[in-house]
């Protein structure tokens, strides 16, 4: 079963007094088997990101529809889904503690378990010992450590994360990696995107390649790296069979 | 409403922890503090000095967070993307957009308050505690009326532009009968409609402009109170509708 269907979705930025608009998502379609971890690839500026915003409704679609579990999102389906942003700019202000309690109150009607949810997920991204400090103080790997931490804090059965080991040093990304495959095993379905194939190499079992705007490929990541050498390989393909592969 | 209490309670705890509060709340002691002295040059007028600067002081610190605060913390959000993690949560746009406000109205509150309260003290016990509190709730209503406009203006426009338009219709406000006065003298049809169409397009604020000690020792009358609440929850409601409908439709790129 597909835990989200996406199907021909179409995202249009209207252009300005001396640009022209712009066609970034074209009839995207493509669906997440349940307790799967998919890779969403594809080179900088091809639509990942627009096309995570549209999934979450940052953004209106301009046609086609989404599906989180079978249904349109809404705000029960919400609660089942943890989300982590490209560049997760957080409020500074918070210290590690306050910021996971404003995440848990948005979707827990209780605190009664709060702590000791807390505590394990600050212990699986090593940042127990920095839970007082204020986020301001925070390095960028600790940044999108107390991210994913936010993220899988309400155990989500759907993770949908936004390019998570961008910028981050090798010993950030491992860390990020063990993370992913632990929340896969705990069932978890898992999405995200990256423009690496090599991340997708180590984690995907299910791979969703987007090149502009237009969905390439939606399938096992074993085919596909069957067929084709590299993301570039398989790009010029796409290009040569007219569009998908 | 918990979710709109703990995005209130996060944008209180932003504002008291960020330096813009802290400077606000400095010009409003200054001018507090030069009211008293003011007042103690003059040996006749001392209490009436102390009453007029100290409202305004009032009035400069709390229309000041509400313009500032409100220019600010949406289009901050939005540029860098903090809001995407909590509507990312169970959460709807309008809820966001109501906790916000709540959280700058709550700090708004506390602010008058306090500072009306100080005031109160200075003033001494002579004056009526109940038309202090008239002349506060016309400071309050005044500022939740400049935040609604900054709050819309911010959905729509850039911050700077948003904290300008706001001003620009406050001073309108005020000032309206002074522009009604002059149109009158100039007897120029076109400049007496356009003032006219300024009358309706913004909040008559200068029907609640009771910051003079008059109305202090007078007190104000129960038709203007109820007509000052009634004006202000109205532009309020009507303005906090139309950002929800625009936020709710807004692309977050």
């Amino acid at each position: 079963m597909a835990i989200l269907e996406v199907k021909k979705i179409n995202k249009t930025f209207p252009g300005g007094l001396f640009e022209v608009s712009r066609h970034v998502l074209k009839d995207v379609t493509f669906s997440l088997p349940e307790g799967e971890t998919t890779g969403f690839v594809g080179s900088n500026g091809s639509g990942k990101t627009t096309s995570i915003k549209c999934m979450l409704q940052f953004m209106n679609l301009d046609g086609g529809e989404i599906l989180f579990f079978g249904k349109p999102l809404n705000l029960e389906a919400k609660k089942r889904i943890g989300y982590l942003p490209e560049r997760p700019y957080l409020y500074e202000f918070l210290t590690g503690m306050e910021f996971l309690r404003l995440h848990w109150n948005l979707v827990q009607d209780s605190s009664v378990e709060f702590v000791s949810r807390a505590h394990e997920a600050l212990k699986r991204v090593d940042l127990f010992e920095a839970r007082d400090k204020k986020l301001r103080k925070y390095s960028k790997g600790m940044l999108q450590r107390v991210g994913i931490a936010q993220a899988i804090i309400n155990r989500p059965d759907l993770l949908i994360l936004d390019e998570p080991m961008s910028g981050l040093d090798p010993d950030g990304r491992g860390l990020v990696k063990d993370i992913l495959r632990d929340e896969a095993k705990r069932g978890t379905s898992l999405f995200f995107s990256s423009h690496l194939l090599q991340d997708m190499e180590e984690l995907c079992s299910h791979l969703v390649v987007i090149n502009n705007g237009t969905i390439i490929y939606d399938g096992g990541l074993t085919f596909f790296m069957k067929q084709y050498k590299s993301l570039e390989d398989a790009f010029r393909s796409a290009k040569e069979q007219g569009g998908a592969l | 409403m918990r979710k709109v209490f703990v995005i209130a309670a996060t944008t209180l705890q932003e504002m008291l922890r960020e330096k813009l509060f802290l400077i606000v709340l400095f010009i409003a002691v200054v001018l507090l503090g030069l009211s008293i002295l003011l007042g103690a040059l003059s040996f006749s007028e001392q209490q009436r000095i102390l009453a007029n600067l100290g409202y305004t002081a009032i009035e400069i610190a709390s229309v000041g967070i509400s313009l500032f605060s409100g220019a600010f913390l949406l289009s901050k959000e939005i540029e860098k993307q903090t809001l995407l993690l909590v509507l990312a949560r169970p959460i709807t746009r309008d809820q966001f957009l109501m906790g916000k406000v709540s959280g700058i109205i709550i700090l708004n509150t506390m602010l008058v308050l306090a500072l009306g309260l100080v005031l109160f003290f200075l003033l001494g016990h002579e004056v009526s505690f109940f038309n202090h509190l008239i002349i506060l709730a016309s400071l309050w209503f005044e500022a939740m009326i400049v935040l609604s406009l900054v709050i819309f203006f911010s959905v729509v426009v850039r911050p700077i532009l948003a904290l300008l338009m706001s001003l620009v219709i406050l001073m309108a406000g005020v000032w309206i009968p002074d522009l009604q006065f002059f149109a009158e003298k100039s007897k120029d049809v076109f400049f007496i409609n356009s003032v006219k169409v300024v009358s309706w397009l913004t909040p008559n604020l200068y029907r609640f402009n009771w910051k003079s000690y008059y109305f202090l020792e007078l007190g104000v009358g129960a038709q203007d109170v109820i007509w000052m609440v009634a004006h202000s929850c109205g532009w309020i409601l009507i303005v906090f509708v139309f950002s929800c409908i625009i936020f709710r439709r807004k692309d977050i790129v």
